[in-house]
């Protein structure tokens, strides 16, 4: 992917990913709420690895999601790897 | 990927050089052999080449395990069912080991970081950092297999779905409760509760916050950033939110409480083993026939063989290096006894119904495994699914002995394992709590009380 993807964009993609996920709208994610608060279960690892793999088209550190359990910080702690990863 | 051999200088033969400790002979010989080998290679070339069509006709392991193995619902599966239950169980189980591989990253980290503080153990922090590199390939591997496992057998199915109680939203912006969380305006609250949670550490360790204070942790305290924690995996489900901080600079703060978490590690290697072993033997046997080799098996042949230098390693700093410090405060002792008991209770105080080699009550299995029977793989209504899922965690059936021969195998191993840490309750080092659990009229009950306060739950998910 040529273009730099930002926190926000991250920050945008995972909301609209776990809205659809949780069938509830946009705008009641929390985006410091932690994705255990969420009600989701260790499995989703699995699928946003994945996911966010296929919509980034490149390989992401594999313990963001263990490290950072709210939508803010993994959005920013993965924008700081892929812009680490660039310089 | 691992990077090329690195040659370890050798000890000049000097009459006045120390002899090598067996500590540090066992560290160099591990690290050594590890190094030279190439089993995470082999790893991240299954994980490329893995295509679920090329492997979905052929069992990944032994029958037995299977997700629902010896259940009646599994006796009248049809074969294409059987498959898919027993490539699910690998996804299950490596979802968990790639968890509880993550938490070794973080405490490899931070416990890395004392021994590096405390100085002369290059070897063993060479070793450490090698075996984090390996974690990293391995969590990305059983994600990788996990996630075009499920995207072939279940494709657009919603099969991650909340928990539907206790949802925080927008509108709930409720925070967790810890014990140091004030609330009062204009200050960073947050970085004062780390600075009172180093205190209060610094004073009831060993080290006294003083040389043997993590490097690691220390590098993360001067960019600013929170205290490290995790709330998945063995060590992220060991302690409450509210406590894991405190339990992250315990591991950071002493050589004792950094030798420690390696018992916690060594328990962790030893519950994979149990069936990984499996496994293992499954790969030799077909190979020793010329038969086709499923990737997943092969990752779960080589990751075996890659864990069993962490295993080593493990055993050495949990059994032997702790003696080399000061013995453990009485903190330091309680601190490792909650943990040890709770990990305990949490990964090996029950049976599980319909998972052999998983020693746990199955009430984190009920929904996934609903939706499973609901998934065209089994197709199933509501009410048929209620039934077998009843039927299989609330009914004696043959799963139950199966498992019990695993549990009966693994607290064995268990005893012989930790028998010699004095420093252990009686009741943690005799496995007192896994020793109970393995109870099947009582994994009955557990699972009957879970499985009726959960149907108001099932009743959502089956709204359209």
């Amino acid at each position: 992917m040529g273009t730099v993807i930002t926190a926000d964009a991250i920050d945008t993609w995972l909301i609209h990913y776990l809205a659809d996920l949780l069938e509830m709208s946009e705008e009641t994610i929390d985006p410091t709420s932690s994705f255990q608060e969420l009600g989701l279960d260790s499995s989703l690892a699995i699928s946003l690895t994945g996911d966010l793999e296929e919509w980034l088209g490149r390989r992401i550190n594999p313990t963001l999601l263990y490290n950072y359990t709210t939508i803010e910080s993994l959005s920013s702690g993965l924008a700081q790897e892929m812009a680490a990863a660039r310089s | 990927m691992t990077t090329p051999v690195e040659t370890i200088p050798s000890r000049p033969l000097s009459e006045e050089a120390p002899p090598l400790r067996r500590h540090q002979i066992l560290a160099e010989t591990t690290y050594r052999n590890n190094r030279e080998s190439r089993y995470t290679d082999q790893i991240e070339c299954l994980e490329q080449g893995y295509r679920y069509e090329a492997n979905r006709s052929h069992f990944w392991g032994p029958p037995d395990l299977s997700l629902f193995y010896g259940t009646p619902l599994y006796e009248q599966s049809t074969d294409v069912q059987k498959l898919g239950l027993n490539h699910l169980y690998w996804v299950t189980q490596y979802n968990q080991t790639a968890a509880t591989e993550a938490n070794a990253i973080l405490y490899n980290n931070v416990t890395e970081g004392v021994f590096s503080a405390v100085g002369g153990f290059d070897t063993l922090c060479r070793e450490l950092a090698l075996e984090t590199e390996q974690e990293h390939q391995h969590i990305h591997a059983f994600h990788a297999v996990g996630y075009q496992t499920r995207k072939a057998l279940f494709g657009s199915e919603r099969m991650v779905r909340p928990r539907p109680t206790g949802r925080k939203t927008a509108k709930d912006p409720g925070r967790a409760s810890s014990p140091f969380v004030l609330k009062l305006p204009a200050l960073n609250w947050d970085r004062l509760q780390d600075e009172a949670c180093r205190l209060i550490i610094f004073k009831l360790s060993s080290g006294q916050g003083s040389c043997s204070y993590s490097d690691f942790l220390q590098m993360v305290q001067s960019s600013g950033k929170p205290i490290p924690v995790q709330r998945a995996g063995l060590l992220g489900q060991v302690v409450p939110a509210s406590v894991s901080k405190l339990m992250t600079l315990s591991f950071g703060a002493s050589p004792f409480s950094a030798c420690f978490f390696y018992g916690i590690r060594y328990l962790a290697n030893i519950l994979l083993k149990n069936y990984e072993h499996c496994y293992f033997q499954y790969h030799r046997s077909l190979e020793q026939v010329g038969s086709f080799i499923p990737a997943p098996t092969a990752i779960s042949y080589y990751h075996m063989l890659d864990e069993s230098f962490h295993t080593t390693t493990s055993q050495l700093i949990s059994q032997d290096l702790y003696r080399e410090f000061s013995r453990p405060t009485p903190y330091e002792q309680l601190m490792a006894n909650l943990i040890f008991y709770r990990g305990q209770r949490m990964m090996l105080g029950g049976l599980s119904a319909v998972m052999p080699g998983v020693f746990r009550h199955d009430s984190t299995f009920m929904l996934p495994l609903y939706q499973i029977l609901r998934s065209s793989l089994f197709g199933m209504a509501h009410q048929d699914a209620l039934h077998w899922l009843e039927q299989s965690m609330c009914q004696e059936h043959q799963g139950h002995h199966v498992n019990g021969a695993y549990h009966q195998k693994l607290l064995k191993t268990m005893r012989q394992a930790f028998s010699s840490l004095t420093y252990l309750w009686p009741v943690n080092r005799e496995l007192g709590l896994m020793a109970a659990g393995g109870s099947i009229q009582k994994s009955l009950k557990a699972n009957r009380q879970c499985f009726e306060a959960m149907r108001p739950a099932f009743a959502e998910l089956d709204r359209p």
